[in-house]
């Protein structure tokens, strides 16, 4: 003879799995390594997947639909300062004009999702001053540039380098940042 | 004495070889790849990398989709993930090539053989009959897919996709799913 499990206690199970964590995502997480000195806020971790954090799954308390670091050039790793970034997603909406989207002083920007929701893919351009790069391809889904984006290359065939604004004969304004620019 | 001792050491070239023979004779012969070697019927091959891999490659080939090496379903192509080459060829940099193109092929008939088989088997393929696999049935998030709609259900590069499958490829569309 069988008995079958009471209701509640399945119920209980079920509650108490969608709590566990999810190891992917906790280790990703835990692959961004330590938090730096300066502590969080919009000027840390330059260069890495800021959707990792700031996603659904948290751990961050904000949640960016888009974001990520713009350089002065592929193997000039300093934040560029006031790069506008630009996207239009495949139903034609963009970030609100109003509040374009502008990178801070170590090169950081990012769109909350509750400021737009995109619908994948989406379209991006980079432009500081005169000169604009519009990116090849569209963003499939990855809230992050540095998911594809890294500053640092492993593989040639599946990685590509770091989102940059600057031309190459340009001069990098000096920076009044708070916190160095300068990627270590 | 001589004679012993040259057929002393002819026995012990012969024991000392004999091995190696033997293994060498049991290994098979080395692939080169020169033959195919897919043991699923054919979807047409020549028809998708004329037609539809630039349009798998729009839609589902950039580095976050499936232009990544983890994926199930691996897209190679020009703006995503690149096969090993001698070029120079990363993402964003020069052509996709017909080894690509292959290679895309080859994982998406891949993905479940027995399903594309079911459905090269068919005298007369439908458009229902192709969404049996996973492939179109997932870019269109008919089933749940992480990337959300890649493909939406009667547009060109759908159409494009599914007309291939079914046997009957149409340029024009495929041509239309590449205009921006």
């Amino acid at each position: 003879m069988t008995r079958s499990l009471p209701f509640p206690i399945i119920m209980l199970v079920v509650v108490l799995g969608a709590c566990f964590p999810d190891p992917v995502h906790d280790r990703a997480v835990d692959a961004l390594g330590p938090e730096e000195p300066a502590g969080t806020g919009e000027l840390h971790r330059a260069g890495q997947p800021c959707g990792t954090c700031h996603g659904s799954s948290g751990p961050a308390t904000t949640d960016f639909s888009v974001a990520g670091t713009v350089f002065a050039g592929p193997t000039m790793l300093v934040g560029v300062e006031g790069a506008r970034v630009d996207f239009t997603d495949s139903i034609g909406t963009s970030p609100p004009s109003t509040t374009p989207t502008l990178t801070n002083c170590v090169g950081n920007f990012f769109v909350q999702r509750s400021v737009w929701n995109p619908v994948f893919p989406v379209k991006t351009r980079v432009t500081l001053g005169t000169v604009t790069y519009q990116m090849n391809s569209p963003i499939g889904g990855a809230a992050s540039c540095a998911a594809c984006h890294k500053t640092h290359v492993t593989s040639a065939l599946s990685q590509v380098g770091p989102v940059f604004a600057v031309p190459a004969q340009q001069a990098i304004p000096p920076s009044t940042c708070p916190v160095s620019p300068v990627l270590r | 004495m001589i004679m012993r001792n040259l057929l002393l050491r002819a026995i012990a070239l012969l024991v000392l070889t004999a091995p190696v023979g033997i293994v060498a004779s049991c290994a098979s012969t080395p692939d080169n790849s020169a033959t195919p070697n897919l043991a699923i019927g054919s979807l047409g091959e020549t028809t998708y990398a004329k037609l539809v891999q630039p349009v798998v490659e729009a839609r589902c080939g950039t580095l976050d989709c499936h232009g990544s090496l983890p994926r199930g379903l691996r897209v190679y192509g020009h703006n995503g993930l690149r096969l090993a080459n001698d070029d120079g060829g990363g993402p964003g940099v020069l052509p996709t090539t017909p080894e690509e193109a292959r290679a895309t092929y080859e994982s998406i008939v891949g993905l479940e053989p027995e399903q594309t088989n079911a459905l090269v088997a068919k005298p007369s393929r439908t458009e229902a009959d192709a969404y049996a696999l996973t492939f179109i049935r997932k870019g269109t998030a008919t089933e749940r897919h992480r990337g959300g709609v890649a493909l939406h259900k009667g547009e060109p590069a759908e159409q494009c996709i599914v007309t291939w499958l079914i046997g009957a490829a149409d340029p024009t569309l495929c041509a239309k799913a590449l205009t921006p």
